[in-house]
């Protein structure tokens, strides 16, 4: 019964976000050459409103150590994707703070599923249902919005 | 009727001659890494596809434990699409697949940068990058 009321959840939340235009564009906005190529060459290319500047700099800065990969740059690359990064991360003051709502001041996320607000939307998903086939990784957003 | 095949001659011209040109943007890659091998053996006679194809396959177990080895990512079949650990598609590793590898100095240096820190936790020697270049050559 309790699997059933969550597997309708599940539908119905997914044909929203399916459906939502804000989801499908906002997905791929990032048009930042540089972080388009050297991001992208390995997963999705996260919107950095996602994360507050300081997560980005504790990300970029240990690129050697990337979620359980070297992903290191040259230094010229790496400097331009930081500043890309940072000038329009979630507290920069020219995006949407909502993202930010609830990150205390002394913590740096470490990434973007940690965030409140991710937790907040997506805590009501069963594990299993970001293991589904073409999920497979809580950090894989297309994977339902799109 | 003349037209296409005039067409088609151009066609395969052009797509012969874009492949003679990468295949000696990679003799240089393969040029330069000969020349670093024997720098640093002065024994070091030729790269070799055998030596290669084992690297590939090998488990090393000194890399980062989510990485060990680079048939994580690549697969053990060269000419089969990879995949890396997010997910995204990688093209094949073997030249008769995705014939543009190997030919751009600047990515190929860092993804060996990268990679063999991931799977070895250690750079990777000049011989064992032509090795592993000359047996995708050769695939
Ligand atoms: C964590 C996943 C992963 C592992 C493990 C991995 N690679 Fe790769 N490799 C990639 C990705 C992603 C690319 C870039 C995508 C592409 O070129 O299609 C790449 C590209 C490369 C390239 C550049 C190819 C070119 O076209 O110039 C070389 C060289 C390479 N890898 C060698 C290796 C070697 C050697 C190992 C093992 C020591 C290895 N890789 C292990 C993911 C991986």
């Amino acid at each position: 019964m309790r699997s059933l009321t969550l597997a309708a959840l599940f539908t119905g939340a997914s044909a929203f976000l399916i459906s939502s235009a804000f989801a499908a564009g906002f997905f791929h906005s990032v048009k930042d050459p540089a972080t388009k190529k050297e991001c992208g060459a390995c997963h999705m290319v996260y919107p950095p409103a996602l994360l507050p500047a300081r997560s980005w700099e504790k990300i970029v800065g240990d690129l050697s150590n990337h979620f359980g990969e070297d992903a290191s740059l040259p230094d010229p690359v790496r400097a331009n994707i930081l500043a890309y990064l940072t000038q329009n991360a979630g507290d920069s003051g020219q995006t949407n703070s909502w993202f930010m709502r609830g990150v205390r001041d002394n913590v740096v996320p470490p990434r973007i599923t940690e965030m409140p607000f991710w937790r907040g939307i997506h805590g009501g998903f069963s594990p299993a249902s970001f293991k589904r086939p073409g999920v497979k990784k809580r950090g894989n957003c297309l994977g339902c919005h799109s | 009727m003349k037209r296409a095949l005039i067409f088609l001659a151009l066609a395969s011209l052009s797509w012969g001659s874009a492949m003679a040109f990468a295949d000696d943007r990679r003799d240089a890659i393969l040029a330069d890494l000969a020349a670093q091998a024997v720098a640093a053996d002065p024994a070091f006679t030729a790269f070799s596809a055998d030596r290669g194809k084992a690297f590939f396959l090998a488990t090393p177990s000194s890399g980062k434990p989510d990485t060990p080895s680079c048939t994580t990512c690549h697969t053990k079949d060269p000419k089969a699409k990879g995949q890396t650990r997010a997910g995204k598609e990688i093209l094949p590793m073997a030249v008769s697949k995705t014939p543009d590898r190997f030919t751009d100095a600047e990515k190929v240096a860092k993804w060996f940068l990268r990679n063999c820190s991931s799977v070895l936790g250690r750079e990777c020697t000049a011989a064992e990058k032509g090795d592993f270049i000359t047996n995708m050559a050769a695939q």
